[in-house]
């Protein structure tokens, strides 16, 4: 059999048959095993080597199943590669489940230094927060110092294998296509480069979702100082199917890196074949292939049936034939690829937004932007040293320049871009140069590593040579201080955000420019990064000065005196100052009464953000008619900037409804829920967040009057989409967990309300911390179910928590800790003791005296439930008083013939009646 | 590290025809890849795919001293392919206990495992294929240990089995249609 086998490898394939009829005549049996041999022999046949690598991986995993990092326990691996071991975790303390997987680093950290690089990147990409990105949650690292990511846990499959399995036609991958390259743009505009792009990196859920997966995690891991001599190496540490001619020439890497790899992907999902692999066998020639050949392009590529590629097979799983496929990628789609998948990087979509509003051309039959190629434009070279100017300056100016300089304020625009273009096309150019010395000064040549450029790296650079560049135009040195600073504040760098603005605003000062609009607009700046760092003494002195200078602005220039006071109003918010605050938001609305140009939406938009912002600061304090007042205000500058159909219409709806629905006067709630639910689906789609928003309002006021069948239906919904769009562990589940576990104590069902409250808190806890205001709020709402299930001494307990956990919370009284005491004193009471209870309620009572609006919750609650205690307690006379004032706040708020007006009578008559029995 | 002398004096004496020898040498070569393997991941190059190649040969380095004999080499190599195949296989059972505790889990593992784009194909099928591999064509079967889970080169591989790298070559290549065959053919994996 051997000698057959062997024979018959040293021969054609076509001269097997004959050979084998011959030489194994008679014996049906060796024949039958040499054909099925011969079958299962592949050239270059890599499956053994395969199996035997990954589980030389696996047996050189650093985490066993069961092993717990942090809250999370592993359960299974997933996946080995090069750069580290991914897992399947799930977190593991409290009664709330959530799966994720980590991805432990390999080859570690070699320095403290390094690691903490690590971690500020780990942040960096923390910010990311996008549909179709897999999330970054957590991270740190193993006892064994290997550090480790959390990120969002996708259930899918490859993008490549998704739409092979649903046959899905051409159109419907350029849609899915575009989604990712949504996902690119997004990243982009925060200077996160992915630059590992590659269908094993897109996954799709069942539900056709597609999730980028490993934002920038390339980078991180190669980051230059955790390999200290290994540096230029970086390249070889991924696979070269899809790198692009700059990393394999170990140039930087940019936006447009990403853009080359998305056209590799696309041409992939759309033919079915690898633009660089036909014949390519080793890393070696591919990469010669990245650099020097033009792939055919993808109509060709389809035709071309060889060994691998099967034309029939590759077109009836994109649901058509041959013909019609090489026919439908001709021509738009061919070019659009060919442009994305250039040598040079310039030549490529500047952005992937672009790349994805050429395809959308397409899908819509208008002209595509991408060109043929000819011949002198494939001879024309750019400079190649100026490629990280071009490609990074492009998305550094996407956010920095036109989202920054150009828009700093919607106000300014309208008219400096009119009055000052020439002026400003000046100023750009400046700037142009500035960054793209920059870029070269921060570019590898100068520096120690070779690899990528971060976005913080960037700016520090940027930030660094303002000062000595730009020492002659300090004006603008000021205003790019300015944006660096904002874009430092936008990732959360507050404390360089800090030094910026304050070398801006000192800029500004000793050039006599701060009483200029911009001037204006870096001590505005200043004052919120201070407010955001909870500095809160100096971001009001800072402010102050901010309104005080742009008082004087004339026109739509005003809006920094306006956007000064919007801070200043929620700093006072922010130290419980409520009346000042409401001073603040008195003089905005008269300010914004004078303000003319109410026809423009930039304006109205904001206009109506006041009032907006100030009746929910109302509803905060339970002055809910005037909250109602304000809010109907907002609803009516809305409707006459946008119309009755608009989207910031339906969400001034919403809040009507809730604070309504805080009111106690949910079947109007439920009203206006409705409506604001109709005109957003109408405006935004059915699956949209803010519509799901509205839902949310819809099912508290459903949940409110009793309706819960329908409320349950809308919870769930509004979940769906909440994780879809923030992830599983964003607080906003957590809010929605706890509204619903609320609907669910209001209908008599603690035990199953609880398990939600715990989820509710535990998201919470991870989102803003334990030590928090919402936090304290799922906890409490667990004490209350304990109390409604009647388990009084664990009631007890955790209320004696929460109260605790409240007090360090906030500095001052706060009606949460009103509603903390009157829960105390309610377990008291029903555990037998109310004169344990009674110091708790005139506690709440005092509290609610304080700054709350009579007809507020806490105050009437607080007031009630010390009257009844004293009524138990036989001081009739005092609960009495009680009673009364009661009654006339809730006659005068509810009417005589509401409910809540029935239930204080009844009050005062078991009153009168005990005082009788007494005597 | 200062290799230790007791290997080199260990082969000999199992060359020797004393085979006392090979018990106490195979806990040391055990012992040293699984310490090389670990710390591989931990320490020195990351990106690389981790090949037994560099570990057998590292070992080797690390435990038998320059001079030795080239049979004796070749008899370690024989060692150290057999023992990095036990290795991988005592781990994957270690992991298939945990693995195949649940319905659920292993639903949840096979989603994960769409990321590779592969079947999830064991070692332990392959451990199984062998050696049914090496009742049929023991010579093969062993090319088939020494290159892949030793990382020896044909040539290298040839010197141990003391045939031309040739043969080592068509050896391997029935080996790998063979096993292909074993592991790809769904009939043969529901056998296991």
């Amino acid at each position: 059999m051997r000698e057959v086998f062997d024979a018959a490898m040293e021969l054609d394939s076509p001269e097997r048959p004959n050979f084998l009829a011959q030489s194994c005549e008679g014996d049906d049996e060796i024949r039958h095993e040499v054909e099925s041999l011969l079958a299962a022999h592949v050239e270059g046949d890599h499956l053994v080597g395969r199996v035997v690598g990954e589980a030389a991986e696996k047996a050189a995993s650093p985490l066993r199943v069961g092993t717990n990092l942090g809250p999370y326990k592993v359960i299974a691996p997933i996946g080995e590669g090069g750069m580290g071991s991914v897992y399947l975790a799930e977190r593991s303390d409290q009664a709330f489940q959530m799966q994720v997987a980590i991805k432990v680093v390999r080859g570690g950290l070699d320095s403290v230094r390094a690691l903490e690089r690590f971690q500020e990147e780990r942040r960096i990409l923390a910010t990311l927060d996008h549909v179709n990105i897999a999330r970054v949650i957590d991270g740190g690292s193993t006892e064994d110092g290997l550090p480790y990511l959390v990120m969002e846990h996708v259930p899918g499959q490859t993008i490549d294998r998704y739409c092979e399995l649903k046959y899905s036609p051409i159109r419907d991958r350029v849609l899915l296509f575009r989604k990712i390259c949504d996902a690119v743009d997004h990243a982009h505009r925060q200077l996160i480069v992915h630059r590992d792009i590659k269908p094993a990196n897109v996954l799709v859920t069942d539900d056709g979702v597609p999730k980028l997966l490993d934002f920038g995690i390339a980078k991180l891991l190669e980051g230059e100082s955790a390999f200290g001599g290994l540096t230029g190496t970086g390249l070889r540490l991924m696979t070269p199917d899809y790198a692009s001619p700059e990393q394999i020439r170990g140039e930087p890497v940019t936006t447009a890196t990403d853009v080359h790899a998305l056209g590799i992907l696309l041409y992939e999902l759309l033919t079915g074949r690898h633009p660089f692999s036909k014949k390519t066998h080793t890393p070696r020639e591919l990469e010669a292939a990245v650099l020097d050949r033009d792939p055919d392009s993808p109509s060709t590529a389809v035709t071309q049936g060889d060994g691998e590629f099967d034309p029939v097979a590759a077109s009836s799983t994109r649901a058509t034939s041959p013909a019609a496929l090489r026919k439908e990628l001709a021509g738009d789609l061919d070019n659009i690829i060919m442009k994305a998948l250039s040598k040079e990087p310039e030549r490529r979509y500047p952005s992937a937004a672009e790349l994805s509003a050429d395809l959308g051309r397409f899908l819509e039959g208008h002209p595509v932007t991408a060109r043929p190629s000819t011949f002198t434009y494939r001879a024309e070279k750019f400079l190649k040293r100026n490629v990280i100017g071009v490609t990074i300056a492009a998305a550094f100016f996407a956010t920095i320049v036109t989202a920054g300089i150009v828009s700093i304020r919607a106000y300014i625009r309208a008219d400096r871009m009119r009055v000052e273009a020439e002026t400003q096309r000046d100023r750009l150019g400046e700037i142009n140069s500035f960054l793209a010395r920059t870029f070269e000064a921060a570019s590898p040549k100068m520096r120690q590593s070779p690899e990528e450029i971060t976005a913080r790296e960037i700016l520090d650079a940027g930030a660094a040579r303002l000062e000595t560049d730009l020492k002659d135009r300090p004006e603008i040195a000021a205003a790019l201080q300015t944006e660096i600073g904002r874009r430092y504040y936008d990732l959360g760098l507050y404390d360089r955000a800090e030094e910026l603005h304050r070398a801006a605003v000192a800029g500004y000062r000793s050039t006599g420019g701060l009483a200029t609009p911009e001037g204006g607009t870096a001590l505005t700046y200043l004052g919120g990064t201070l407010e955001a760092q909870g500095k809160l003494d100096e971001a009001a002195t800072t402010l102050q000065e901010a309104v005080k200078l742009s008082r004087p602005f004339t026109g739509t220039d005003i809006a920094v005196n306006l956007e000064a006071r919007q801070l200043l109003a929620k700093i006072c918010v922010a130290r419980g100052d409520y009346d000042n605050a409401r001073d603040l938001y008195d003089s905005l609305l008269a300010e914004l009464d004078r303000t003319p140009d109410l026809n423009d939406p930039d304006h109205a938009a904001r206009l109506s953000s006041v009032p907006n912002d100030f009746g929910l600061l109302l509803e905060r304090l339970g002055d809910y008619e005037e909250a109602e007042r304000q809010m109907r205000h907002a609803l009516e500058m809305a409707v006459a900037a946008h119309g009755e159909e608009h989207s910031v219409v339906g969400q001034c709806w919403a809040n009507l409804a809730f604070i309504l629905n805080r009111a106690g006067r949910q079947e109007e709630g439920v009203e206006c829920a409705r409506q604001a639910l109709a005109i957003q689906e109408v405006a935004l789609g059915e699956d949209h967040l803010q519509v799901a928003v509205s839902r949310l309002s819809l099912a508290d006021a459903l949940a409110g009057i009793g309706e819960v069948d329908e409320a349950e239906r809308h919870y769930p919904r509004v979940l769906e989409v909440f994780r879809e769009t923030y992830g599983e562990n964003h607080h906003r589940i957590g809010t929605v967990l706890n509204n619903a576990a609320i609907a669910l104590l209001n209908q008599g069902e603690p035990e199953r309300a609880r398990p939600k409250f715990e989820q509710a808190a535990a998201i919470y806890a991870q989102a803003f911390g334990a030590e928090h205001q919402y936090t304290a709020i799922a906890q409490h709402n667990i004490a209350r179910a304990l109390h409604q299930a009647g388990r009084l001494g664990e009631a007890e307990k955790s209320c004696k928590e929460t109260l605790a956990l409240r007090r360090r919370i906030f500095e001052g009284d706060h009606p949460d800790i009103g509603r903390s005491e009157i829960l105390l004193g309610n377990i008291l009471r029903d555990g037998g003791s109310p004169e344990n209870a009674l110091p708790h309620f005139r506690e709440a009572v005092r509290i609610g005296r304080g700054e709350l609006a009579p007809g507020h919750p806490v105050r009437l609650g607080a007031e009630r439930a010390l009257a009844r205690c004293l009524t138990n307690l036989a001081g009739y006379d005092e609960a009495e008083q009680l009673f009364l004032g009661i009654q006339a706040v809730i006659d005068s708020t509810r009417g005589p013939d509401s409910d809540q007006a029935h239930g204080a009578a009844e009050d005062l008559a078991s009153l009168k009646e005990m005082r009788e029995k007494q005597n | 590290m200062v290799p230790d002398q007791s290997v080199t004096v260990l082969l000999r004496a199992w060359r020797g025809g004393d085979s006392r020898a090979l018990d106490d040498l195979l806990p040391l070569v055990y012992q040293e890849l699984r310490s090389l393997a670990s710390r591989y991941f931990r320490g020195e190059r990351p990106g690389h795919t981790l090949q037994p190649t560099a570990l057998v040969h590292e070992a080797f380095i690390r435990l038998v001293s320059g001079d030795v004999a080239w049979n004796d080499r070749a008899h370690f190599f024989a060692i150290a392919a057999r023992t990095m195949r036990r290795i991988l296989v005592d781990h994957a059972r270690e992991h298939g206990a945990a693995k195949r505790g649940g319905g659920w889990m292993r639903t949840t593992l096979d989603e994960g495992l769409a990321i590779e784009g592969a079947p999830p194909l064991e070692i332990l099928d392959l451990d199984r294929a062998l050696d049914r591999l090496t009742e049929q064509d023991p010579r093969a079967a062993r090319a088939v240990e020494l290159h892949y889970f030793g990382g020896l080169s044909y040539e290298e591989t040839a010197e141990v089995i003391e045939i031309s790298a040739a043969t080592v070559d068509r050896d391997l290549r029935i080996a790998r249609a063979w096993l292909r065959r074993a592991l790809t053919s769904d009939d043969d994996r529901d056998n296991n």
